[in-house]
């Protein structure tokens, strides 16, 4: 397993260089605000739309599951870290970086793992807005490949943590949800929610 | 490492207030938006974030470690959240101006963002800040 997802990202990875174009848009995609920072822009959109009060209420509590989704994968990630550390690639390959050398273990992608999290959420909501931003991470997750901070097994695990924790979040959401609603009907008070 | 946490602060509270236009107007809270016309909603709304983000990364090198200069995580999601709150009080201060006019009495206290369908901002905190100061319950 570990054999075919270096070769993999060997193959992936041995890309760079042939488009400079493609290099270029790789290194802004991989960026940590681009990404991170559009899916939380979308978060902040979802908190407005919604043509009823019902709907925009759904909306916003699917706000905060992406929320509380994306801090519980950082900590499984941070959790998993403690026991295996898997190096970056750039370690044990003679790699094309198009990136920093990030310090943190390689696997899970953590990066992955918090954005993955936004977009299984928003997925949980409104199938039609979520395609978007599933496919921001997806290029997320493989322009990490190229640019050789990571595995291809990194993304796939940080991706299949998202889902399970999302999955985990909107199932217990249904128990909290007496409280949600109490924290919106407060903000309502004030007009933000 | 100022100017960084400047300029990502700067890119977000432009973006926010792009987002919070489109988001009103999918929303229909006409009492938060700035122009009547969809279409140039529309404009504002997608060329706000669009040119915020083209500015930030064209105009510094932006991939770097977090000890060299870039963002660590927690604090790029703290600078996140407060760039999102002053484009939130912005658009809010902004558009209670611009829709002075929107000015209706028969709002209802629970009704909260909802309420920005027929009114403007300062209407409704002021209507519901009174309301529950002499009728306290949730």
């Amino acid at each position: 397993m570990a054999s075919i997802d270096e070769a993999l990202f060997v193959a992936i990875n041995g890309l760079v260089g042939r488009s400079y174009l493609v290099d270029k848009i790789v290194m802004l995609i991989i960026s940590d605000y681009l990404v991170p920072g559009a899916l939380g822009l979308l978060l902040l959109s979802m908190w407005f739309i919604g043509k009823s009060q019902d709907k925009r209420e759904e909306y916003q509590i699917g706000v905060f599951v992406c929320l509380t989704s994306m801090a519980l994968s950082n900590l499984t990630v941070l959790v998993l870290n403690t026991f295996y550390f898997r190096p970056r690639p750039f370690i044990d390959h003679d790699v094309n970086l198009l990136f920093y050398e990030p310090t943190d273990p390689s696997f899970p992608s953590n990066a992955i793992a918090a954005t993955c999290s936004i977009a299984m959420g928003i997925l949980g909501v409104n199938k039609q807005l979520s395609i978007v931003p599933l496919i921001f991470v997806g290029l997320y997750g493989l322009a990490r490949i190229y640019a050789g901070i990571h595995y291809p097994l990194d993304i796939v695990g940080g991706a299949v943590i998202a889902a399970t924790i999302t999955f985990l979040v909107f199932k217990l959401s249904t128990l909290i949800r007496p409280l949600l609603t109490t924290v919106l009907r407060i903000g309502r008070i004030l007009c933000v929610a | 490492m100022f100017t960084f946490t400047i300029d990502y602060l700067i890119l977000i509270i432009l973006a926010s207030i792009g987002v919070i236009q489109l988001g009103a107007l999918y929303g229909d809270l006409k009492g938060l938006l700035f122009f009547q016309s969809v279409a140039l909603i529309h404009f504002v709304g997608l060329s706000l974030p669009i040119a915020s983000f083209v500015w930030f990364f064209t105009t510094d090198a932006r991939n770097i470690n977090d000890y060299a200069g870039g963002l660590d995580s927690n604090i790029q999601a703290l600078l996140f959240f407060l760039g999102a709150l002053i484009g939130w009080v912005f658009t809010a201060i902004l558009s209670s101006i611009i829709n002075l006019h929107m000015k209706r009495q028969d709002l209802s206290p629970c009704q909260g963002l909802d309420s920005l369908k027929k009114t403007n901002y300062f209407n409704v905190l002021i209507f519901n800040l009174k309301y529950w100061r002499s009728n306290w319950h949730l």
